[in-house]
């Protein structure tokens, strides 16, 4: 993969402008989304330092806190939240598997937004 | 050497840093630099490859983790698996690590600050390529520049890297809270090594030092055979 690639627009059969005038759907379609066009499924992934993984970042939000006066706070642990859009859920694991997480030193849980 | 030039591969992602140093230090030992950008899925024949430091792609999301799948990595994958040398320095170290060619992970500093420093550390084996032309407990100094520099693996894979002498280099004094001290390690085959001082930043006297050398000159004795 290079970033270099990631310029390319793809146009997909089926895009509205190259949709024909007329609608030839049935009428009970009517109401219904467009089907031609993808569908988007709004994901959002955790990603966060397995248990017993040293996290500095949340252990100095840790110490910070009591400074400001907030007291109380045990644990703090930080992790990073993803939040994609893509055509289909399939591959979202082989994705947190592959590059959104390190499981040597992360663990990743996935949701289906919307 | 078979008589001919060694040729050594320097990797050059967007946000690499220290080819150039990594470029030129290849010119100090004696061999010929050859530069492998990161989209091109060749690796010119090369007899050895350096993959240097640097920010390569920016860290986004995790050091090295966007490097891992540049084209360039295809081939070097196999070049590794094939007995290849290869060495990744910091950043390098980090790219060799997600792309599970070394063991671990380096973790983020656990005092949080970027060290910027130079550290003495210890030759642990020198069954490697890279460490062919130390002494097993010579102490050479070296700088280091990292955020995320503290090596991790579990137990039981840094029980097997003791146990195995795949400990290649380890801090005099830990500068980044890495497991056992260690800076560098190799893989099962030994021919792929990760280190995070800077070899190729010490490599002429001009610069302060040329201990760097004594790391990157070992690979002569091995490579292009």
């Amino acid at each position: 993969m290079t970033l270099d690639d990631d310029n390319e627009t793809t146009m997909y059969p089926g895009h509205p402008q190259d949709a024909p005038s007329c609608d030839l759907r049935p009428e009970s379609q009517y109401l219904m989304p467009n089907t031609s066009e993808p569908r988007t499924l709004k994901i959002r992934v955790l990603v966060r330092p397995k248990e017993g993984i040293l996290d500095p970042q949340g252990e100095a939000v840790r110490g910070a806190l009591p400074a400001l006066g907030f007291g109380g706070v045990k644990t703090v642990h930080i992790g990073r939240l993803i939040e994609m859009e893509v055509e289909s859920a399939d591959e979202v694991d082989a994705m947190c598997r592959r590059l959104l997480s390190n499981p040597t030193i992360e663990e990743y849980e996935w949701e289906v937004v919307s | 050497m078979g008589g001919g030039l060694v040729r050594i591969g320097v990797t050059v992602f967007p946000g690499s840093n220290c080819d150039r140093d990594a470029l030129y230090g290849v010119e100090r030992m004696g061999a010929e630099p050859v530069e492998l950008w990161h989209a091109e899925a060749d690796l010119k024949g090369v007899d050895a490859v350096i993959v240097p430091g640097g920010f390569s792609y920016g860290d986004y999301l995790r050091p090295g983790a966007i490097a891992r799948f540049a084209s360039v990595m295809g081939p070097l994958e196999e070049f590794a698996m094939e007995g290849g040398p290869v060495l990744g320095v910091c950043n390098g170290f980090q790219v060799l690590c997600e792309a599970h060619l070394l063991p671990g992970a380096l973790l983020q500093n656990t005092h949080m600050r970027f060290v910027c420093d130079r550290v003495r550390v210890r030759v642990e084996t020198t069954d490697t390529p890279w460490t062919a032309g130390c002494e097993v407990g010579e102490e050479i100094t070296l700088p280091v520049a990292h955020n995320e520099g503290n090596y991790f693996a579990d137990a039981e894979t840094l029980a097997r890297l003791e146990d195995e002498g795949r400990v290649v280099l380890r801090y005099a004094e830990n500068p980044n809270g890495s497991a056992n001290d260690i800076a560098g390690v190799c893989n099962e085959g030994r021919n792929v090594v990760g280190i995070m001082p800077h070899p190729e930043r010490v490599s002429d006297p001009a610069l302060g030092s040329d201990e760097g050398l004594k790391i990157l000159r070992s690979v002569m004795a091995g490579a292009g055979v």
